[in-house]
């Protein structure tokens, strides 16, 4: 159980620094909305298991991936208006 | 009204940040009141995340089904340019979808984590408006969600949106509904920090934002309402939420021995 839940903490510790790094790719911040959520998830399911280190970083990065990524992917929205606007 | 904010050198939108203050606010609201049920200040964290993920998923899911006839209708359109799609998916989120999506991932957080659900409601019902009232401000930076053409008190007009008809004086129809929904928070708050069932906290919520969603939707300029009889979609859910809210108090004789 403990193993499976380290993997768990792995893999949203990845996923939130993947997330955190999608911010500066326009609508990539889509992709990382998506993959702070599911590292969201599965972090909070290692800290409930077997609270790590490692499992809070997860939580901590997926938590600042998904808020920057919402800021940008919104900002997103307006470039699109603006481009729809002109044409 | 201010769209965007430029910070060395980046473009960051007014309503993306006006809802990642909302979500600050409100989870530090909920630890706050958390602390009086003793609930541990991780678990309304990670519930609080929970409800944000179905927000955001159920807010999205019930603006699509509003717009699938105009996405049936132009589908080679969308095919043929994806700015379009992408469009669809950043632009357009409705609050109801949000505040059942949310709901129903509270209610996994609680069931997956063996946690009372009638627990934790007191903490974080009262932090729905709290978080929907710095929403509607990012709505009026925005200009998204606008009014009806007014020319009375209080009226605005919109110069540089995307969205709002510019240079017409309009119904300030988002902050209407940012200061009610300031009231309600302040009123629910009040209640949990009485230690009020949460039963009726969440009666009370239901109540006042129906009637007031329903009220302020005749303000509503803005085009994509899909209306169905002469209503807007989200004054059928407001009539659905009355219903509810009459029955959550109406109900209390048969399970008031009980803790909710």
């Amino acid at each position: 159980m403990e193993q499976q839940s380290n993997g768990k903490a792995i893999a949203s510790l990845i996923l939130g620094i993947i997330s955190v790094v999608c911010i500066f790719f326009g609508y990539g911040a889509l992709l990382g909305i998506i993959l702070a959520v599911i590292g969201l998830v599965l972090g909070i399911s290692a800290k409930k298991t077997a609270p790590s280190g490692m499992a809070t970083a997860g939580i901590v990065l997926s938590i600042i991936g998904l808020a920057a990524c919402a800021i940008a992917f919104l900002a997103c929205i307006a470039c699109v208006g603006a481009l729809a606007s002109l044409s | 009204m201010l769209p965007v904010i430029h910070f060395f050198g980046h473009t960051i939108a007014m309503y993306g940040l006006m809802i990642v203050l909302g979500a600050i606010a409100g989870v530090l609201t909920a630890i706050s009141l958390g602390k009086r049920y003793s609930i541990k200040a991780e678990d309304i964290l990670f519930s609080f995340l929970y409800g944000i993920i179905g927000l955001i998923a159920g807010a999205k899911i019930l603006y699509l089904l509003i717009e699938l006839p105009w996405i049936i209708e132009n589908f080679e359109l969308l095919v043929q340019n994806p700015d379009y799609i992408m469009s669809l998916l950043t632009g357009g989120f409705v609050f109801y979808g949000g505040l059942i999506g949310g709901l129903l991932m509270l209610i996994c957080y609680c069931r997956k984590y063996k946690l009372k659900l009638y627990d934790m409601l007191p903490a974080i019902v009262p932090v729905i408006p709290l978080v929907h009232a710095f929403g509607r401000i990012g709505c009026f930076f925005a200009g998204c969600c606008y009014g009806i053409p007014y020319d009375g008190p209080f009226s605005i007009t919109f110069r540089i949106s995307d969205y709002a008809p510019n240079n017409q004086p309009l119904f300030p129809v988002q902050l209407a509904e940012s200061t009610v929904n300031f009231i309600i928070f302040i009123i629910l708050y009040i209640m949990s920090r009485k230690k009020i069932q949460a039963r009726r906290i969440l009666a009370v919520y239901m109540l006042m934002y129906s009637i007031m969603r329903f009220v302020l939707e005749f303000a509503r300029g803005d085009t994509a309402r899909g209306i169905l009889l002469g209503l807007s979609t989200s004054q059928w859910f407001s009539i659905g939420l009355f219903a509810c809210s009459i029955f959550l108090i109406a109900y209390k004789g048969k399970i008031k021995n009980k803790n909710i």
